[in-house]
């Protein structure tokens, strides 16, 4: 199913190009929360978009339940997320996506990433991609693993003109 | 109360014009809907969390505006859509999208989070009409305004290459010029190979300490608001003078919704809406309008009455019209060798070869192509991620920090010359929490403005390759969205007012004592200049033509 262009742009510019409305949204019921399944679903997707390695994934940041929370405060967000996971849960096979094995989470995140513009499922997938990552890099843990000494203040980058790692700048 | 001046805006023309008064004995109000910001306490970057903020807009009265329906797209112009290689392409439609005007509410106004370039306008753009038949000219020469860039150059502390081959001028720029960026030195090679020249960009961002504030520590995030005061920002140059003469009288989140008329073609007092929701109005002498050249108009059409049913100083149906956008187009590549490009200033390299109005062939208009990383927003992880660095897992985790420092883009500006489908005027249905009508935005690009685009856009990846970044990873521009920081020509000047809503001196042609300070008036846009400095020096040039009180 192609997602309304309106919803696209604004899920996508984290911008509101277009306040909501009701003229916007469809008249369905949703849950004020995303079920207790869902979450867990949620969880699954997120640890296979951001796993541990040598520095903290998604679940050991908080991340699902972040996103979670982000959803009750946006319907459409919130409607983008009970698509999301009932994709993932439906198309997972007869144990479910929480079950599934990591190959097979594997195969249906790389058919999200290449499923046809602009499905729900790949305005999913890019959405919850772009806020994953809005997260895990946000987190100083994280910062350290790639080597930046950031935040940008109150030291700045005064050797800027020489190569990087230089003088321990990076 | 009533003052000697009020000033309705305080960016670049409000706030120097407030200093250029003050200084005079002036009693000046200066009012802006936007608040005062606290550079320590507002601008977020010693916080982990300080790439997910932009700059910190807040106030009581937010602005908006809308759109009208832009054009659609040429299929055959594929070249010039937007993308990224995370996404595909940024839109699908087959229409130009409206992404937004960028203009900050607040004392300072857009200053406070521009990259702090300090452009003199080009002498060549000033006679557009005369020498190319196109636009209309400015109503004095570059010379006449040169002691005034001098003076504005003097008070934000302005740091240029001297000599400066790009502009004729009479004095030493006040600072020296910021050493490129590593990164920068790159894009700098890559013009070499193609013949270009590149020089350090003239900015308002101190190289040395200077007027009681400190050098730039080169953190590169000058939009997202400069906590230490080195980037010259009108808060803390122009408007932190007015101050000190003990003259001018500064009020936040006070927005103007009407000025008010009398006869004699004099204005009697402008009406605002308070902190608190209250309606006020407050009188003056003279008033000087400064909300910028989407803004100023709608102020000037919203306060139609009997004297000017058509809006005010629209005698001749002119305000609005001669709208001037931001053209702009941006290439970013990764670069096979690791840069560091997120450090240095925001903009530290020019190439200005292609800034006269004839300098493109076939094209009427010049642009300037500039070192961009920073404005691009590639400098922290979030930003690579989501939009550079394709795919997920524990292999995208290791491409991130492989390609982390890497980004290099390049950026170009380029003319926006006036043509009767650009233009503002109010909504006819949507208003703001005042209940005043919005500004109505329509931009058409013609087919002049399409093809500077693809010189810009062709460019640019010349520029990216020869510097080593032949990895193109993201590019955008303006054929496909309407993205403005800088506008211009609503209330045009000029000698007649057939032709013009203000004279030379920015003062209108039928009210008396009312002008115009910012760059609604501009004739031309410039191939690609940043207006600001232009702005401030108008303003002081204006003020200087007033007699004492």
């Amino acid at each position: 199913m192609k997602f309304d262009r309106r919803r696209v742009l604004r899920l996508f510019t984290g911008a509101a190009l277009f306040a909501s409305s009701a003229a916007i949204l469809k008249s369905v019921f949703l849950p004020a929360t995303l079920s207790s399944g869902e979450r867990a679903i949620l969880k699954a997707y997120l640890d296979t978009l951001i796993p541990d390695d040598d520095s903290p994934g998604a679940i050991a940041l908080g991340i699902p339940e972040k996103m979670a929370a982000a959803a009750e405060k946006d319907r459409d967000y919130l409607r983008l997320l009970h698509i999301g996971c009932s994709w993932l849960d439906a198309t997972s096979g007869s144990n479910g996506f929480v079950s599934s094995v990591e190959a097979v989470r594997e195969e249906l995140l790389d058919q999200l990433e290449h499923s046809e513009i602009p499905s729900e499922e790949w305005v999913f997938y890019q959405r919850t991609r772009r806020d994953a990552f809005q997260h895990y890099y946000a987190d100083p843990r994280t910062i350290a693993a790639l080597d930046y000494p950031g935040p940008p203040q109150p030291v700045g980058f005064p050797d800027y003109g020489a190569p990087p790692g230089e003088d321990g700048n990076t | 109360m009533s003052y000697d001046v009020l000033i309705v805006g305080a960016g670049a023309g409000g706030g120097s014009s407030a200093y250029a008064f003050s200084r005079l004995g002036f009693k000046v109000l200066l009012m802006d809907a936007g608040p005062a910001y606290d550079p320590m306490v507002d601008y977020r970057l010693m916080n982990s969390g300080w790439e997910q903020d932009k700059f910190p807009r807040r106030g009581r009265w937010p602005g908006s505006y809308s759109f009208s329906t832009l054009q659609e797209l040429d299929p055959r112009r594929e070249d010039l859509r937007s993308w990224n290689l995370v996404q595909g392409r940024l839109h699908r439609e087959g229409q130009r999208q409206p992404y937004g005007y960028s203009h900050v509410r607040g004392i300072g106004g857009s200053t406070l989070h521009f990259s702090g370039e300090a452009h003199r306008l080009n002498p060549q753009s000033m006679r557009m009409q005369s020498r190319f038949g196109v636009g209309a000219d400015w109503p004095f020469s570059y010379q006449e305004l040169e002691p005034f860039y001098l003076e504005a150059e003097r008070i934000l502390g302005v740091a240029g290459p001297n000599p400066d081959p790009s502009r004729p001028r009479s004095a030493p720029f006040p600072l020296p010029a910021h050493p490129l960026s590593y990164a920068g030195k790159k894009l700098q090679a890559g013009c070499q190979r193609l013949g270009l020249g590149w020089q350090p960009n003239t900015l308002a961002i101190l190289s040395r300490a200077y007027d009681g504030r400190p050098p730039c520590n080169y953190c590169g995030n000058c939009s997202r608001g400069c906590p230490r005061t080195d980037k010259g920002s009108v808060d803390v140059t122009f408007v932190r003078r007015a101050l000190a003469t003990g003259h001018c009288t500064v009020l936040h989140e006070c927005q103007a919704t009407r000025i008010e008329a009398g006869k004699g073609d004099r204005i009697l007092r402008v009406h605002y809406r308070d902190t608190d929701g209250s309606e006020r109005n407050v009188s003056a002498r003279k008033f000087i309008i400064a909300c910028g050249a989407v803004e100023t108009p709608r102020l000037l059409l919203t306060s139609s009455d009997s004297h000017s049913p058509d809006g005010l100083c629209n005698d001749e149906g002119l305000v609005g019209k001669n709208f001037m956008e931001t053209l702009l187009w941006t290439s970013v590549g990764l670069h096979p060798d690791p840069l560091g490009s997120h450090r240095g200033v925001a903009t530290d390299g020019i190439c200005w070869d292609f800034n006269d109005p004839d300098a493109i062939s076939g094209v009427i208009g010049g642009c300037r192509f500039n070192h961009v990383t920073a404005e691009a927003n590639l400098l922290g992880p979030i930003n690579y991620a989501q939009r550079i660095v394709p795919g997920w897992g524990r292999a995208h985790r290791r491409s991130v920090r492989a390609a982390f420092g890497r980004a290099l883009a390049i950026g170009a500006i380029g003319e926006s010359l006036p043509n009767p489908n650009s233009y503002i005027d109010l909504d006819p249905w949507k208003t703001d929490a005042t209940g005043m009508p919005l500004a109505r935005i329509h931009s058409r690009l013609t087919e002049m403005d399409i093809e500077r685009l693809r010189f810009m856009a062709e460019k640019a990846r010349q520029i990216l390759q020869a510097s080593g970044s032949g990895k193109i990873v993201e590019e955008y521009g303006t054929y496909d969205f309407f993205n403005s920081t800088h506008v211009f020509g609503t209330c045009r000047m000029g000698y007649s007012a057939a032709d013009s809503v203000v004279d030379s001196l920015m003062r209108s042609h039928r009210w008396k004592n009312l002008w115009i300070m910012d760059a609604s008036v501009f004739p031309s846009s410039g191939g690609g200049e940043s207006p600001s400095l232009t702005i401030e020096a108008l303003a002081l040039r204006a003020v200087a033509h007033i007699k004492k009180p």
